[in-house]
């Protein structure tokens, strides 16, 4: 069970406080409502450089990093389609550190000509190490184009390319901070060794002086219903040949969320998935073979990867995912299969529960996308998951009209 | 407004773990601290690489705890795992192998019984090889596509030579060579109570010791004497290079073998390395990607290994920029040997090793980690006192000595993989 107390500013930052003294440290979590998703299709990429950007300091503050670790803390930061996540742990006694960091680089930061081209070249390099240079590195980048024709989510994070970033000028890259850096754009969460008493006083005397911005209307263009399925083949100097696959899911606070991540876990949860047993062991034609939800706010996807054995059929290996999958829609499950996977959700979450920044960001998300108590319903939730409605949930959203498929093939 | 002010923060008191016998004489240390229903127990083995003659054999012996039991097929053992939400990970390092499981305590009796099965009657079927085989093989071969993989190997070979355990490279070729003979063989004289302690941490139930004393305290020690390998130590190459046609960023290594943590100079060259490449703010993050872009990511490491210690600067760059980087580096290093540290920032390493420390012993399962990573080099508490109290005083002529000790630009050596 996590407790927490919950309020919002009067420039409108919303806050969650909770308390955790078995630590001698403080998690400051900081969420802004911006991903991928709020770019211009011409200018992507620019969420991720702003979360570089957020770390070169500003006029104030020239070094971002540095008091974060006179004050024995450690800081980071990532992006994705949905959300830029910032957090900063630190021991109790110096918790207000953070409050001073964080309030600061909201208020404003220092946008000069050379820590934008120093962080497009990080960027640029960070492209390079995580895409082009790793086998199969862009196969999820050419999987989501296929999957989205429309919606934003067809970009990867780090952008749709790279030279969207190099390019990308100064007065755009303004705006984008000034349209979406804000108080009443962001959640703020502590949690650990701090009073909710404390923690308000500090989020009053840090946070409050900070004026509520125009935040940019969100307009996302809604994906066109898929109809019929979608293949691509690509042939890449790989050792062996992979196999993608990615079917349109339903967004995190949809009723069928739960399911689908319930039949991900069925397939390919811990040791013992169906994947794992019928396409690995027993039929040999993939090395692993993995299967998850992208957990996405909008309808996002599911995700199927998996590398093939030498010399097995790329197509004889698509048709053996279809089957095991056709297995559960046709109800070829039983109910130990369903009991195992709510337990193993159990443990996970308790286990998340141990951590105290885990806790910090769950809250900040759950508080965007609807209800933060829900955070201590959802084991409750997958409990409630019966049987026939995975069997429906898989036959719905799992089925071949609804699939984009990348053969990944060795040349 | 003000900038808050800073409170230099400290240890202050280590928990100590409670310490039990098993029957059979098997070490269990318990920290029974936490407030969630969930434990997580650690079994440690001496089965590393150091501990066969061959290659692989100590790694695949211990992927192949997870393929099935004398009693259990691998799906059945596997199934059962799961159903009860236990969450386990097999690892094999350089000294060391075993499992480490998490478990709520409401399963504690089903993981603990499993686990046994697991760790002390393997079946190692044929089969089961022959599938794993097939998979490690394919992993290899995209391993092939990696420079960093490619460089660390490189670097480890170079340092150690083939023929020594931390050193020896796989071929395609050697795969083939394992048989289930070996694994036996090599299961049987290190995954015994001989070679083993437990570690358990979390909200412990009362009767865990009883239990973990049912399930490991009855197997019998076999008081062999340990097995010792001669390795033929080799002098290290200045520059190695692996070709990669293709790649657009080159991975470095630069490194060489050095003391490990059971040597008196061990926490200062910690400090050394943590100026070095040790943190968000070193020097090296700073000139190569904070200054010049040519990475997203360097850094510096210390490795302690039973048999050495090994200091390594590891980074992928531009691959236009690859010479340039190598020169950037090793002049930070003889920068650190030549000037003193300033003390504005020898304070802030100061600072931020204190409070990295104290991040490294929150919560139970940090705890696990921090006493094995002391436990298997025969030291306890009193080494993270000692590293604290290095920290709070080590001054600047302190740090340029130990880089001229330890750091001889003359000693290390520069590994790359990528395109020349």
């Amino acid at each position: 069970m996590i407790e927490f107390e919950r309020f919002t500013t009067s420039n409108g930052l919303r806050v969650l406080i909770h308390e955790d003294m078995s630590t001698p440290l403080v998690a400051l979590n900081l969420l802004y409502d911006v991903g991928s998703k709020d770019e211009n299709p011409e200018v992507t990429g620019l969420a991720h450089l702003f979360e570089h950007l957020m770390f070169s300091g500003t006029n104030r503050i020239p070094d971002f990093d540095k008091p974060v670790q006179i004050a024995g803390g450690e800081s980071n930061a990532f992006t994705n389609t949905d959300i830029t996540n910032y957090y900063i742990i630190l021991p109790k006694e110096n918790i207000e550190t953070a409050f001073w960091l964080e309030s600061d680089r909201m208020e404003e930061i220092n946008l000069s000509d050379r820590n934008i081209d120093i962080q497009k070249q990080v960027v640029t390099e960070e492209f390079k190490q995580r895409y082009q240079n790793q086998p199969y590195g862009d196969a999820l980048m050419i999987l989501r184009k296929l999957a989205f024709e429309k919606h934003p989510y067809r970009w990867a994070t780090i952008g749709a390319d790279i030279s969207h970033v190099q390019k990308a000028e100064k007065k755009v890259i303004k705006d984008f901070y000034y349209s979406h850096y804000a108080p009443n754009n962001a959640i703020l969460c502590l949690s650990g060794n701090i009073t909710a008493k404390k923690a308000r006083n500090f989020v009053e005397k840090w946070f409050c002086g900070i004026e509520a911005r125009q935040i940019k209307e969100r307009n996302l263009p809604a994906e066109p219903i898929q109809t019929e399925k979608r293949e691509i083949f690509v042939n890449k100097e790989v050792p062996t040949s992979a196999l993608y696959k990615a079917w349109h899911g339903v967004g995190r606070c949809h009723d069928d969320f739960n399911k689908l991540d319930m039949i991900t876990d069925l397939l390919a949860g811990g040791t013992s998935g169906y994947l794992q047993n019928k396409l690995v062991r027993e039929q040999k034609l993939f090395s692993a073979a993995n299967i998850y939800v992208t957990a996405e706010i909008e309808p996002g996807l599911i995700i199927f990867s998996g590398k093939m054995l030498p010399g097995v059929d790329p197509v004889k290996a698509d048709k053996a995912v279809g089957d095991v999958i056709s297995g559960i829609a046709s109800g070829n499950i039983n109910d130990y299969d369903i009991e195992k996977v709510k337990n193993r959700y159990e443990s996970a979450t308790i286990l998340g529960h141990t951590n105290i920044l885990n806790k910090a960001m769950d809250l900040c998300l759950y508080e965007l996308i609807g209800d933060p108590r829900s955070i201590n319903r959802e084991v409750e939730r997958y409990r409630s998951i019966n049987r026939s409605e995975i069997i429906s949930a898989t036959s719905h959203y799992l089925n071949d009209n609804n699939c984009s498929t990348l053969f990944y093939l060795k040349n | 407004m003000e900038q808050p002010k800073i409170v230099k923060c400290g240890l202050g008191t280590i928990r100590e773990p409670q310490k039990g016998l098993l029957d059979n004489k098997v070490p269990l240390y318990q920290f029974n601290v936490g407030s969630e229903e969930i434990v997580r127990i650690d079994f440690i083995f001496d089965a590393g690489e150091i501990n066969s003659e061959l290659p692989m054999v100590a790694p695949i012996t211990n992927m192949m705890l997870k393929e099935g039991t004398v009693s259990m097929k691998a799906e059945e053992m596997n199934e059962k795992l799961d159903f009860h939400g236990i969450m386990y990970t097999l690892f094999c390092s350089y000294d060391k192998a075993g499992l480490s499981i998490f478990c709520l305590n409401k399963y504690l009796e089903n993981a603990l019984e499993l686990a046994s099965d697991m760790l002390i009657r393997p079946s190692f079927g044929e089969k089961e090889l022959t599938t794993l085989l097939g998979k490690q093989k394919n992993d290899y071969l995209i391993s092939r596509d990696i420079v960093a993989v490619l460089a660390k190997e490189s670097f480890f070979s170079n340092i150690f030579g083939n023929g020594h355990p931390y050193g020896r490279t796989v071929e395609l070729k050697d795969f083939d060579k394992i048989t289930t003979e070996q694994l036996r063989t090599f299961h049987a004289n290190c995954y015994i109570p001989d070679n083993l302690y437990i570690v358990v941490a979390g909200k412990i139930p009362k009767n865990t010791e009883q239990l973990i004393n049912k399930y490991f305290g009855n197997q019998q020690r076999r008081d062999l004497v340990p097995l010792e390998f001669n390795f033929i130590p080799k002098k290290p190459e200045k520059r190695r290079h692996t070709e990669k046609a293709n790649a657009v960023q080159t991975a470095i290594r630069i490194g060489s073998t050095t003391i490990n943590k059971c040597h008196p100079d061990y926490p200062g060259l910690k400090v050394v390395n943590t100026i070095l490449g040790g943190y968000f703010g070193s020097r090296l993050m700073k000139n190569i990607r904070e200054d010049k872009g040519f990475s997203y990511g360097i850094a510096s490491s210390l490795y302690s290994t039973q048999q050495s210690g090994i200091k390594v600067i590891f980074t992928e760059v531009n691959q236009a920029n690859t010479n340039e980087a190598i020169d950037e580096i090793l002049k930070e290093v003889s920068i650190l040997g030549r000037e003193p540290v300033k003390n504005d920032e020898l304070e802030t390493v100061k600072n931020y090793m204190l409070g990295n420390l104290v991040r490294s012993l929150d919560g139970p399962f940090a705890l696990i980690d921090n006493f094995r990573s002391l436990y298997e080099f025969g030291l306890k508490n009193d080494f993270n006192y000692l590293l604290e109290e290095k920290i709070k005083n080590i001054a600047a002529d302190e740090i340029m000595e130990l880089v001229n000790r330890y750091y001889k630009i003359d000693d290390l050596t520069v590994v790359t993989a990528g395109k020349e």
